[in-house]
């Protein structure tokens, strides 16, 4: 092949090039710290990437779900305590009541009076909201914002049970309604929820002579209600225990699916500083083999 | 033979070493010129006469040396190649330009993207968690903003394509300036031609100016030659006559003018036709790019789009009609074509600005603080399926877009390759020229020593004889 100076600089100039541009990649991907900035970088790292990026904004979802879910939860769970004091108060002071032998009617006027007000506070209790909606605790799905109402009537709405999607595959119910933790009032079947309970004690000791018989039958209910109470708090404290590892989870699969984005998106810092000395080595070895090269001719050597 | 014929051949002698060096001059002179093919004097001694006399004889000895013929040296195969080349790499150039604005539009993968859009609006219907206004209007600004993400996009490809449409009506513009100028220039060269031009080299830079507007006619629409009579060439774009000797016919862009026309047209009709005669031309090079990017890259792209945008309104509108609002009233559709036409990432539009508008509750009939629906529909990008058919657009572009540029890669290799095999028979090599100069330095020397010495024996023949004793 005859080779002419034209050739030389050709040739020459594409080498110079090519080592620029691939210079410019590393000195582009040191300076970004990214090596994935577009699709045709890397198809299939791009999608995986996409699916990452995916998976932690669903994750950063469910950590916000569990952490209403967990706000819930105790909120439930400290309102049913305060709810269990307050019914053994009752217990005491029904029992109270029974003893006819040493009450009057005054002071068992006095216990009554007390007890309504503690019906007040307990209805108070069951009324609570949530702070972030305004909805009541144990109101269920209910559009207003109370779950009882002034009179002590249920006004929730069962059946349709609040949950949080706490996992990819998992959601959790994260309410109790006022039924479950607090009984029913049903005329036909003869039974009461907690704070008609409470009214029927309160007016039972109003009257003279206090119904003794009706009075130890509402103990025996309190004490169901108690129950009821209890159950309502283990299930909520079981819950709140599923909640706690899903939430320990996230924090793992958000670790993982970070430093999976990062291996995909990241420059390996180390490899790309070296690639870039190599390359340097290439651009400099080209720029001085072109200034060889290109300087001389035959005329340097004719006289 | 006589002593004056070999002065007479001294002095060819003188011209024709006078003429080889004029042409290492000029040769010299251009060995940075874009285009230039080298030169050579054909030197050519002159002989007897070929047809022998009848009655008389010439002389064995003949009369010196001709430096008539002056060739310009290039390979006819190898400049054909070149055109091709050439045209490819143009070709690849524009559409791997194409596929990276593309690739810009869809600005993956990253946090401005529309994946990311669409998992913010996904998960956001997990806010609703109750009858608040925040969380509603929030989830629904989301609706609305992976909306306007579609449109931006789908603007971003409108615009490329609009773009592209201007970018190829002036490639046409000046492919019919250069068609123009090598029928002119093929012209000259027939008249310098017929003038018997085409042995002493006249037509040479003519020609050298020629070719090189052929190369760039090739690169800009994918011309191929092919030799006319008198030193002229025929230009050919795909079959069709562009040039013919020292006419020319133009080139003219005809068809839809924009995105939306051209993909509801069918077929579409955008094409290059020669005006007159409206023939439609398969064309190459840039323009052949351009065209593709037109009529099959952009608008791929664009209906991979549509079908996204119609995929998640369908999604977010079954999900919503599915659904009751907090009044216990039927939720109805969310997104809608703006202008009432088709759904398409350009269209696609909120219906409703009212966060009580998003049917977030399961209850029906009832007024209730119920957000189940809102929860379902935070799964619906995984299970309609929306998310990974958009993952796969992405990845389907950058497949293209890769394929692109390593095809580009090749191609420039291969023409670069292309370009030094020309270069190495037509370009000047300076070391080359030096030594013919040296040749043809000694070669008049010796001529001029030679009419010295035939001077000498003159003198002698002339001054000396028939004087003896004197």
């Amino acid at each position: 092949m005859r080779i002419t100076q034209r050739a030389l600089t050709a040739s020459s100039i594409t080498g110079i090039n090519n080592n620029l541009s691939a210079l410019t990649k590393y000195q582009n991907q040191l300076s970004t710290g990214k090596v994935l900035t577009k699709p045709s970088d890397s198809p299939t790292d791009t999608n995986k990437s996409m699916q990452t990026r995916s998976g932690l904004a669903a994750l950063a979802q469910q950590a916000r779900n569990i952490t209403d879910a967990t706000a819930r939860l105790d909120q439930a769970d400290s309102a049913l305590e305060t709810m269990q004091e307050l019914v053994q108060r009752v217990q005491v002071l029904t029992t109270k009541g029974l003893n006819t032998g040493s009450n009057d009617a005054t002071s068992s006027a006095a216990i009554a009076t007390e007890l309504s007000a503690l019906r007040e506070s307990m209805l108070g209790i069951a009324n609570t909201t949530v702070a972030s909606t305004g909805q009541p605790l144990f109101g269920g799905v209910v559009a207003g914002t109370v779950a009882y109402d002034a009179s002590g009537a249920y006004v929730g709405s069962d059946g349709y049970p609040v949950t949080r999607r706490i996992g990819a595959s998992e959601s959790i119910q994260v309410d109790v309604t006022g039924t479950q933790a607090f009984g029913t009032t049903d005329t036909t079947a003869g039974t009461k929820d907690l704070f008609a309970l409470v009214q029927g004690i309160a007016a039972k000791l109003n009257t003279s002579p206090v119904d003794v018989a009706g009075l130890s039958a509402d103990l025996a209910s309190l004490s169901d209600a108690q129950d009821r109470l209890s159950a309502a708090q283990s299930l909520i404290g079981a819950r709140a225990a599923r909640v706690d590892d899903a939430s320990s989870l996230n924090t793992d699969r958000n670790l993982t699916l970070t430093a999976q984005l990062g291996s995909l998106e990241n420059v390996d810092i180390p490899r790309a500083t070296l690639e870039l000395s190599a390359q340097q080595v290439g651009y400099q070895a080209a720029l001085s083999v072109a200034s060889k090269v290109l300087q001389p001719t035959l005329m340097d050597f004719l006289n | 033979m006589s002593a004056l014929s070999s002065l007479n051949a001294a002095t060819s002698a003188l011209m024709a070493q006078q003429r080889a060096l004029d042409i290492t001059g000029q040769n010299v002179a251009n060995v940075n010129t874009d285009g230039y093919s080298r030169q050579r004097v054909d030197l050519q001694s002159i002989g007897a006469s070929t047809v022998p006399a009848v009655f008389s004889k010439s002389s064995d000895v003949s009369g010196g040396v001709s430096a008539d013929s002056v060739t310009r040296i290039r390979d006819a195969f190898m400049e054909n190649r070149a055109l091709a080349e050439h045209s490819a790499s143009a070709q690849l150039t524009v559409q791997s330009d194409a596929y990276t604005q593309i690739e810009a539009s869809f600005r993956e993968p990253g946090d401005t993207g529309l994946q990311s859009v669409m998992d913010t609006m996904w998960s956001g219907f997990e806010d609703v968690t109750g009858n608040d206004e925040a969380a509603r209007s929030t989830a629904l600004q989301n609706v609305a903003t992976v909306a306007s993400s579609l449109n931006t996009t789908s603007a971003a490809l409108d615009q490329q394509w609009s773009q592209t449409r201007e970018d190829l009506s002036a490639t046409l513009d000046q492919v019919n300036a250069t068609a123009g100028q090598i029928a002119a220039l093929n012209k000259q060269i027939q008249s310098a031609t017929q003038a018997g031009g085409a042995s002493n080299g006249s037509t040479n830079a003519l020609a050298d100016k020629r070719d090189a507007l052929v190369l760039s006619l090739a690169e800009s629409i994918g011309a191929t030659t092919s030799v006319g009579a008198d030193g002229m060439v025929d230009v050919t774009v795909g079959g069709s006559t562009l040039v013919s000797g020292s006419n020319s016919t133009k080139v003219t862009l005809v068809g839809e003018s924009s995105l939306r026309d051209l993909m509801g047209a069918s077929p579409a009709t955008l094409a290059v036709r020669t005006d007159p005669g409206g023939t439609k031309l398969t064309v190459g090079g840039t323009s052949g790019g351009q065209l593709a990017v037109l009529t099959d890259v952009v608008p791929t792209y664009t209906r991979s789009l549509d079908a996204i945008a119609v995929q998640v309104a369908g999604a977010l509108n079954n999900g919503n009609t599915g659904g009751y609002l907090s009044d216990g009233s039927a939720g109805a559709a969310l997104l809608g074509a703006a202008g009432g036409g088709a759904m398409t990432a350009a269209s696609i539009s909120l219906l409703t600005t009212d966060p009580a508008k998003l049917a977030v509750s399961s209850v029906a009939g009832v007024a209730s603080s119920d957000t189940s629906n809102a929860q379902a529909m935070a799964q619906l990008g995984a299970s309609s399926g929306a998310d990974s058919a958009y993952r796969t657009l992405v990845t389907q572009l950058g497949v293209d877009s890769a394929v692109s540029t390593q095809s580009l890669t090749i191609q420039t290799t291969i023409t670069g390759n292309v370009d030094s095999a020309r270069g190495s028979v037509s370009g000047v090599s300076i070391d080359e020229e030096m030594t013919n100069m040296l040749a043809f330095q000694h070669g008049y020397q010796a001529a001029a020593r030679m009419i010295t010495a035939m001077d000498e024996v003159l003198d002698k023949l002339i001054n000396s004889t028939g004087r003896v004793g004197l």
